[in-house]
């Protein structure tokens, strides 16, 4: 069964190449819905939809992180897809309990992995991201180890986790594992949210980390 | 931005009047300590022994030991203000008062016929109380004291029936000598202001023109500096195409000339005032090679430090020879720890461009060609 997805952004240009990516991917991506409120993913078929594809800041206001803490406390996966690059609105849907972060500059080459991994409660963490993980010098953050910092930030500088197994002498796998490792330290970390229990239990069940590390 | 390590003094000038303060007030400290000894001197060695001469002439005669022994303490009052550095406020008035009544009292205590004498002891110190009362002042106020004493005293004369041609000789004389030097010393001290004032005003002056000088002479030195960094690049490529030795054809010839306007740039926005000096150095490389058509995304995360110029020159140096030889787009990406900054870019770079790197402590460069990609990653460790 193919994974389904609504899409809440206010320029129709934007949900329609989601739209495209959604079509073009392998396998694809069915879109149940489109609107530019975020009621369209509370009311049927937008209901039905495995993730919510949200955009943060519906007709340029301030964040909606109510509507984003509503639809996690529902039980919804939603990956925020949005224009604000800054560390601390993705930080913060993170806390919130959203299951990916994807900037639009990275919408091209990410979102479908994001939406995909979303959907089946795994970890999935775009460069721009890693780059606020990396950095985060909250007090609150999670204990992340040297090397994780190390795998973070590299991912972060450039995009390519070839690159980064290469010059960390890393297999692309181990890089992988440290990557979601940290999203699943953070998921475990801060408020509870279904999402990010489904996040940490899986994680469990995959074996990427054991309960002792958390 | 001049870096100019904190000028010694602010270039503003202060406010008319506030500086010369201290130095005067030096001044009149000295000075009143000085009077407070020569009033303790004249009480002592001068009003002492005429008072116990003339003892058994008082009526009463524990009058004078109590009215000397309030200005022996009053002079060290004084002295201990004058010490501390404490100048007489409004309470000088009412203690001048106090000072009057008590010569009031102790004239009044002298028998008619001995009040122009050595019998009226207290005369000549009360004068000097008065310069102590008044020395922050200047001479007016004391000139007042002075008058309004021999004004007292006169009355108290007429009063005891003294007012004989001899006897108002005697006073006019006695307060002529004695009113010579307590006037000179209120005087002296007016005039050591007015010094004080204006040596104040001149070193003050003097200090600015020093700052300015230090000022002129660093950035006379940073533009040096500037040329000189240039000096050695630079001006051989632009010697070079001059001569002709230089073919602008060449390839190479035409990277070289967009890397050293990408220096220039970095030079110049080295020198604006910003709040995050290494951003806004990157941004105006950047803004150069958008202008060739490339794309260039920025991104930048955590809190940095605050990089001296020669950091920031070596995180930035190797990324202008990967921007100018950039063919479509790059990713410039910023990291910051309180300890470490670390500054990529990774270009789609057909060919090899030559690094060019500045040596700093702490800096360290590495490189990767990958995926039809270069990949060139400083790191700035404190």
């Amino acid at each position: 069964m193919s994974i389904t997805v609504v899409v809440i952004d206010d320029h129709p240009a934007i949900a329609a190449g989601v739209r495209v990516w959604c079509a073009s991917a392998n396998p694809p991506i069915k879109v149940l819905g489109a609107g530019a409120n975020v009621r369209t993913a509370w009311l049927e078929p937008g209901s039905l939809a495995d993730v919510v594809v949200f955009d943060l800041q519906l007709s340029g206001g301030t964040p909606s992180y109510g509507d984003l803490r509503r639809l996690v406390d529902d039980g919804r996966k939603v990956v925020v897809y949005t224009m604000r690059d800054d560390p601390d609105t993705a930080l913060t849907c993170l806390d919130i309990g959203a299951s990916g972060y994807v900037t639009k500059a990275e919408g091209e080459r990410h979102l479908v992995a994001a939406i995909r991994a979303a959907a089946h409660d795994q970890p999935y963490t775009t460069p721009a991201l890693a780059g606020a993980l990396g950095t985060d010098t909250r007090a609150q953050r999670p204990k992340l180890a040297p090397r994780e910092v190390d795998v973070l930030i590299e991912w972060f500088h450039c995009e390519s986790k070839e690159m980064v197994a290469r010059k960390l002498s890393l297999s692309v796998r181990t890089v992988n594992s440290y990557i979601d490792r940290v999203r699943v330290k953070y998921a475990n970390a801060g408020r509870g949210a279904p999402t990010k229990a489904a996040l940490v239990a899986r994680a469990i069940q995959d074996g990427l980390i054991d309960v002792g590390d958390l | 931005m001049l870096d100019v390590a904190a000028p010694a003094r602010p270039v503003t000038a202060e406010p008319e009047g506030t500086a010369p303060e201290p130095t005067a007030a030096h001044i009149l400290r000295g000075l009143r300590l000085a009077v407070v000894a020569i009033t303790l001197a004249v009480l002592c060695g001068l009003s002492l022994p005429m008072l116990l001469v003339h003892m058994d002439l008082y009526r009463p005669a524990w009058v004078q030991s109590v009215a000397f022994t309030a200005f022996a303490l009053i002079a060290c009052g004084f002295g201990a203000l004058a010490w501390l550095e404490i100048t007489p406020g409004r309470w000088r008035w009412p203690l001048a008062g106090l000072v009057f009544g008590i010569s009031i009292a102790a004239t009044a205590a002298i028998p008619a016929p001995h009040l122009i004498g050595q019998a009226h002891w207290s005369f000549g110190p009360l004068g000097w109380l008065a310069v102590l009362l008044t020395l922050d002042l200047g001479v007016r106020p004391l000139a007042t004291l002075l008058v309004t004493h021999y004004a007292i005293t006169l009355a108290q004369l007429a009063i005891a029936g003294q007012t004989d041609r001899a006897t108002l000789v005697g006073m006019a004389v006695q307060t002529v000598i004695v009113w010579g030097f307590q006037l000179a010393v209120g005087h002296a001290a007016t005039l050591m202001r007015w010094i004080a004032v204006d040596a104040a005003r001149v070193a003050e002056q003097e200090e600015k023109l020093r700052t300015e000088e230090a000022v002129a002479e660093r950035l006379h030195a940073e533009q040096r500096l500037r040329y000189t960094a240039l000096a050695t690049t630079t001006a051989p490529l632009l010697a070079g195409l001059a001569t002709g030795a230089l073919n602008p054809e060449d390839e190479r010839v035409r990277r070289s000339c967009a890397l050293e306007a990408a220096r220039m740039r970095r030079l110049f926005a080295e020198g604006d005032d910003v709040p995050d000096p290494l951003v806004h150095q990157l941004q105006a490389c950047i803004d150069l090679v958008e202008r060739n058509g490339i794309t260039v995304s920025l991104a930048v995360r955590g809190e940095r430090p605050a990089l001296s110029k020669q950091v920031r020159r070596a995180l930035t140096e190797p990324m202008l020879a990967v921007l100018v030889a950039t063919v479509r787009s790059a990713r410039v990406t910023v990291a910051g720890w309180p300890d470490r900054v670390s500054v990529s870019v990774v270009a789609d770079n057909t060919a090899t461009a030559e690094l060019s790197t500045v040596e700093c402590p702490g800096v360290a460069t590495t490189t990767m060609e990958a995926e039809g990609r270069v990949w060139v990653e400083v790191t700035w460790r404190a």
